[in-house]
């Protein structure tokens, strides 16, 4: 088994989620109290990544960060590499792939606290803005730790964005899932099998932790 | 320190709401706003403390606006200083009772805030409960320490909507006992939404009378309630403040300036009471034999008759005033007319006593 595309593979997961707890937090906030002008089409680009092809995303993404474009120069200048076939780049993908993952449960979570608590909140001096950090973070902590789980178990074993963008360099941007692709293409079935038992494992124990938390939610 | 408010809140599908009322704020005083369910008390507190907005009208604090007349400013609900106490507790679940107390203490000095704290937890008497979480306290230990978490910023003013009403009966009297004595400790000025009128004549210095989204009177509790209907009598109730002056043979002996009643005992009575009388059960006779005085028997004057088809309704006064309602045959056979001399019978069972908890 290639053990540095597992290693490859956990770091990015990792990444993607730490990155996603502060954009997701805050991107949570406007879509659970926010009344703006195009709401509901921020909410449908937001769920986009759930029913696009991963290839469709990927090109785009490729495009987006190509060494042509904007941003690809600006990080290019910043970073002093690419944006493509680089683990930033592969990250970048993962974190705006793993958005919706990571919002549904919170906002859901968030959308749920009582709002006589925030009332309250307010009645007492706190502002808007710390009346989400001390009241409803908080208690919307279980839509939090799932969103993240999901989040999580989505980016290590995601396949199409990553070949788009990444390319599958070894050590650099293969992935769990692309070097499983790389085994069958290979014929090495043995290396497939622990591959694909490995990615099996974890998104049975990450589905499991999350039902449990679902479970402990709604007694 | 004043508050003067006159303002307009219209709800999508709702009746308009008008209020227009001052409030003094320099001391304590409790003052009620009263009213039948739906008659638009809750929207009056939630525009107060800026949860809601009006829709025109001013809010002025001592020449300052919380709103203007031409919706320019509207002070948010988190720089007014009012503490509002919901129906329902409302604690923050996650926290412990003292840090739901301490929550609007943010800017204070950690032993300041710890003490401020404490204080309110023995004031509002669950001062053992600190460490707890919410989850494990009855629904009267909840609504105490939301009004402790109220107190705790010292707010101008303290908004209460009908903070009984969740409460199981027992709980819900003996925070009613102990309630004034808990914002008079405080110096707290407080609003008070219910539509129980013991609550309103034992807690109120002052009421405000709501009906169909306007404040319709406003005077003390006993002048306003007197002569409004309830919903367990079939006439209007007349209320009075007495004295109580002892028992007799189980009964309280209430002195209502020269006249004498008696009446049974409710419980925690001090000295102080109002008397709610029924005015069905006044019966009236002409000066007759010589009756016992342990009866409630009253002299008393007709000042007018109003016929509603069968029954009548007979205006008295009797040293304070009083009404009985009869069959309009009664008072045929009486030939009451105004200026008339009557014995006013009241049944002791008429008479509902409220003690006052000042």
């Amino acid at each position: 088994m290639e053990w540095n595309a597992a290693l490859l593979s956990l770091r990015l997961a990792l990444c993607s989620v730490g990155l996603l707890a502060p954009v997701g937090v805050a991107l949570a906030w406007p879509l659970v109290f926010g009344r703006f002008r195009g709401r509901t089409a921020l909410d449908a680009v937001l769920l986009m990544p759930l029913v696009l092809p991963p290839t469709v995303l990927g090109f785009y993404l490729l495009v987006l960060f190509g060494p042509r474009s904007p941003l690809g120069q600006a990080w290019g200048w910043l970073a002093g590499e690419s944006l493509v076939f680089s683990f930033s780049g592969l990250l970048a993908a993962s974190v705006i792939l793993n958005l919706p993952f990571f919002l549904q449960p919170l906002v859901a979570a968030l959308g749920g606290v009582d709002r006589a608590l925030l009332e309250v909140s307010a009645t007492l001096g706190e502002s808007r803005a710390r009346t989400y950090l001390r009241v409803s973070l908080p208690l919307a902590w279980r839509g939090l730790l799932s969103g993240a789980i999901l989040a999580f178990a989505h980016s290590i074993g995601e396949f199409g964005v990553a070949l788009m963008v990444g390319g599958g360099l070894p050590g650099r941007t293969r992935t769990l899932s692309i070097a499983l692709f790389d085994e069958v293409q290979a014929f090495d079935l043995a290396a497939a099998h622990r591959t694909a038992l490995l990615l099996l494992g974890t998104a049975f124990l990450v589905l499991f932790a999350t039902a449990w938390l679902r479970a402990e939610a709604s007694p | 320190m004043s508050l003067q408010v006159d303002f307009l809140k219209c709800h999508p599908g709702g009746p308009a709401i008008r209020a227009r009322f001052d409030l003094d704020l320099a001391r304590f005083g409790i003052t009620i706003l009263f009213g039948p369910s739906g008659c638009g008390k809750t929207t009056v507190l939630r525009v107060l403390s800026g949860l809601d907005r009006p829709e025109s009208g001013a809010i002025i604090l001592d020449g300052a606006n919380w709103v203007r007349p031409d919706r320019t400013r509207h002070v948010e609900a988190r720089h007014r200083r009012v503490g509002q106490v919901f129906q329902e507790p409302a604690l923050f679940p996650h926290l412990t009772v003292a840090q739901n107390v301490g929550y609007g203490l943010r800017g204070w000095p950690a032993r300041a805030r710890d003490e401020r704290v404490l204080e309110l937890l023995e004031r509002v008497g669950v001062g053992e409960l600190a460490r707890r979480r919410p989850g494990a306290l009855s629904g009267g230990q909840k609504q105490r320490v939301a009004l402790a978490r109220a107190l705790a910023p010292r707010p101008r003013l303290l908004l209460l909507d009908e903070p009984f009403a969740a409460l199981d009966r027992p709980s819900a009297e003996q925070l009613r006992r102990e309630l004034r004595a808990m914002l008079k400790a405080e110096a707290m000025p407080a609003l008070l939404v219910t539509h129980h009128r013991g609550d309103a004549l034992s807690l109120g210095d002052r009421l405000l009378r709501m009906d169909q989204g306007r404040i319709v009177q406003d005077g003390l509790p006993e002048e306003v309630l007197t002569g409004i209907a309830s919903a367990d009598t079939l006439g209007a109730e007349c209320i009075v403040r007495a004295r109580c002056a002892g028992r007799v043979e189980g009964l309280l002996r209430l002195e209502a300036g020269p006249a004498v009643l008696y009446a049974a005992d409710p419980g925690q009575v001090g000295t102080n009471v109002h008397l709610c009388i029924r005015s069905e059960g006044v019966a009236l006779e002409r000066s007759g034999p010589g009756l016992l005085s342990h009866r409630n028997v009253l002299p008393a004057r007709v000042l007018d008759l109003l016929q509603e088809g069968p029954l009548t309704r007979v205006r008295l006064d009797c040293g304070f005033p009083l009404e009985a309602l009869l069959t309009t045959w009664a008072c045929l056979d009486l030939q009451l007319k105004p200026g008339d001399s009557v014995q006013a019978l009241v049944k002791a069972t008429a008479i509902r006593v409220i003690p006052i908890d000042f």
